[in-house]
């Protein structure tokens, strides 16, 4: 495996890390902020996901259109 | 109007106890968790049946309440349901009232009042194989003429135990469009009319329960006469508290004994996959993500996996037994005296595997100033995620020695650090007591269920949730975490002509040296100091971070699985001794706030947690550092 290639998965990795520890331990508020303003710029599956389950469990799906809305 | 609106909604309400979440699971496929005591659900729970004929039903599993007029947080939730006072939900098309049939004379009061409320009503004749093994025969069909009710027989442990109660819903909940607002707001008022009048009638709904079980023959139904029995000894004064001792004291020596091959079994297969990736990958940057950051961090974390597993196989199994709510008879007195309330047995308790369902199980308590010192305390119960901790630090430090009987050392030192535990939220508990006065005397009012053989069917689906919640745990959080430490601990490369670890030069080893000075007079390296911060998200992640940090430290990767013998290398005893003291009062992980901060509505109990239990940690690790040195000085 060439040395770019091994940068190429280890900066993945770390990046793929960091978006789980902020969904994870972030408060709802920011979540749901971050998620809102990627509106239009990252998929709404993507975005639900960062704004974790319960954003959508709270509200029984409700607020997805909320959600979609800056 | 959106598809879920349109769905039948049928709501599962009944006594605590009763079964409820078995059927729950039954209908819907769920696997919400049952118990054989009083008091485990506290929140709704939804799901969704399909019947035979293709209906969709949205089902609610409500908490227990004994009637409709709630006296805890709990109860509120299930009474403001079913009367319609929530304001984003809809009243039930259906309540099906569930009854324990070896006990209607209790069950059957609140089948009445749901009765007066003019709703819907199927009546789910639950637990009739108990029934029948205690010689009680219920007549169904004379309970529903008597009731004026559909009344159907179900089990809700048994597979294909609740097909009359769906054939029922089957044929009465064809697709309907659902009722107009306006009739849902006139039945919520009809129901609060009801409700006040209902004050009046509780005799007499104690007399028609008595007129209905002399018509159905029931009127001196035999108490369960094997629970009795086994009651007289189990509550005895004397022998009830020794047989608690020594339950839980056989449980930690098994978490200990029973544990190890299965514990040697997952290091030997870590240390395999670290050589076999060291093999393939070249040295570099991903070889050292995988072996140091991956496999020696939470890798180091999944070896606890079995511990935890047979700790929470007992613990289920006197769930399921129906023993536990006679412990908290046992720890009634003792509780009472330190300013808790009986009903705080049952948080404490579900706080042992995680201190988040211990905050919510305190909803059961009625009193609010013993809810908020139940949340306050709740943390120091020693929660699953500490066990990784004190099992590798008494693994590294404690012989493996047998003391009198086959009663290993290690056990003990964990039995005693739970108690440890125990001890100190008790001792909260009472200084609460003084700060605040002392609360009004609240007696234990909880009912003592008939003893179960437990179902290996709930054993197996317990544990395998368990696994199911470690392993996302491992995979997820801790993962991340460990890739993230990795990546702190590594860059930037250390300056030419260095002469320590690379990591000493990293983000990480800063971070951890500028820690150090406060941990320091406590007996903390800037290692451990370091692996403090990520165990704010999760406790276990210390002994993740710990593998990686010591792995990048190290040369070579025989690090991954085996941090053991290297801390009781590095490590002194009395920072050894010092770490697990700050574990057993440690500050909470994010989510215990979280969860704190919503059902104390405010950050002042979360707050209050985070400085006192820093306190008490600080304290206790400083005081046992400098007691461990003195003494090893004087031998």
């Amino acid at each position: 495996m060439t040395a770019w290639l091994q940068w190429l998965v280890v900066g993945a990795a770390v990046l793929a890390s960091a978006l789980v520890a902020f969904r994870t331990l972030a408060p709802f508020g920011w979540r749901v902020a971050l998620a809102r303003r990627a509106t239009g710029r990252l998929p709404d599956r993507f975005r639900i996901w960062l704004a974790g389950q319960s954003a959508c469990d709270a509200c029984g799906g409700r607020d997805l259109p909320r959600l979609r809305r800056p | 109007m959106n598809a879920l609106a349109r769905e039948p909604l049928v709501a599962l309400v009944g006594n605590p106890n009763c079964g409820k979440t078995a059927l729950f699971n039954l209908l819907t496929g769920s696997r919400q968790k049952i118990a054989n005591y009083a008091g485990v659900t506290v929140e709704r729970k939804e799901g969704r049946l399909r019947t035979a004929s293709g209906h969709r039903v949205r089902v609610l599993d409500l908490p227990g309440a004994y009637s409709l007029r709630p006296r805890t947080p709990d109860e509120q939730i299930t009474c403001d349901f079913v009367l319609g006072r929530l304001p984003d939900e809809r009243r039930p098309d259906e309540v099906v009232a569930v009854v324990d049939a070896t006990n209607l004379r209790r069950h059957l009061r609140l089948v009445l009042a749901l009765r007066r409320l003019g709703q819907r009503i199927v009546v789910a004749l639950n637990m009739v194989d108990l029934a029948e093994r205690r010689g009680i025969r219920v007549d169904a069909a004379a309970l529903s003429r008597e009731l004026g009710l559909p009344v159907v027989e179900t089990v809700g442990v048994r597979a294909g135990g609740a097909a009359a109660l769906i054939a029922h819903l089957d044929a009465t909940h064809a697709p309907s469009p659902a009722p107009a607002p306006a009739d849902a707001s006139t039945a919520a008022a009809g129901a609060s009319a009801s409700v006040a009048a209902d004050l009046a009638t509780v005799a007499g709904d104690q007399h028609e329960v008595e007129r209905i079980l002399t018509r159905l023959g029931l009127e001196r139904v035999r108490s369960d006469t094997l629970s009795d029995r086994i009651d007289r000894v189990v509550l005895h004064p004397i022998a009830g508290p020794l047989i608690l001792a020594v339950t839980l004291f056989l449980i930690f020596q098994a978490v200990f004994v029973w544990a190890k091959p299965f514990m040697d079994a997952i290091t030997a297969l870590i240390a395999a996959l670290a050589g076999g990736v060291a093999r393939v990958l070249p040295a570099g940057p991903l070889e050292s993500l995988l072996v140091d950051g991956v496999l020696a961090g939470a890798g180091s974390v999944l070896v606890f996996l079995p511990q935890i597993l047979i700790l929470f196989a007992f613990i289920l199994l006197l769930e399921d037994s129906g023993y536990l709510p006679r412990a908290a008879f046992l720890l009634d007195r003792l509780m009472g005296s330190v300013g808790l309330s009986g009903r705080s047995f049952i948080p404490l308790l579900s706080s042992f595997a995680c201190a988040v369902p211990g905050i919510l199980a305190a909803r059961t308590i009625p009193n609010e100033r013993d809810r908020r010192v139940t949340i306050l305390v709740a943390p120091l119960m020693t929660c699953s995620a500490r066990l990784p901790v004190y099992t590798l630090l008494i693994g590294a430090f404690v012989p493996a020695r047998t003391l009198a009987l086959g009663i290993g050392l290690q056990g003990v030192v964990l039995f005693v650090l739970y108690f440890a535990g125990v001890t100190g939220a008790f001792l909260v508990a009472w200084v609460m007591k003084r700060l605040h006065g002392s609360a009004a005397l609240h007696p234990l009012q909880m009912e003592l269920p008939t003893y179960h053989v437990p179902s290996l069917r709930n054993l197996g689906i317990g544990l395998l949730q368990r696994v199911e919640v470690f392993v996302k745990r491992v995979g997820s959080i801790i993962l991340a975490l460990m890739v993230l430490l990795w990546f702190l601990s590594s860059f930037p490369a250390p300056p030419p002509g260095a002469t320590g670890p690379a990591i000493e030069y990293s983000i990480a080893g800063r971070i951890g040296a500028g820690l150090a000075v406060l941990f320091a007079p406590i007996g903390f390296n800037w290692q451990i100091s370091l692996a403090l911060v990520p165990g704010i998200a999760a406790r276990e992640v210390v002994v993740g971070a710990l593998g990686t940090v010591y792995s990048l430290a190290a040369t070579g990767s025989d690090v991954a699985g085996q941090i053991a013998p290297l801390i009781a290398r590095e490590w002194s005893f009395a920072t050894a001794a010092a770490l697990l003291a700050w574990y057993v009062f440690a500050p909470q992980c994010l989510s215990t706030l979280v969860t704190a901060r919503r059902e104390t509505n405010g950050w002042r109990y979360p707050l209050l947690m985070v400085a006192y239990q820093f306190t008490l940690a600080y304290v206790a690790a400083g005081v046992t550092y400098h007691l461990c040195r003195a003494w090893a000085g004087a031998a």
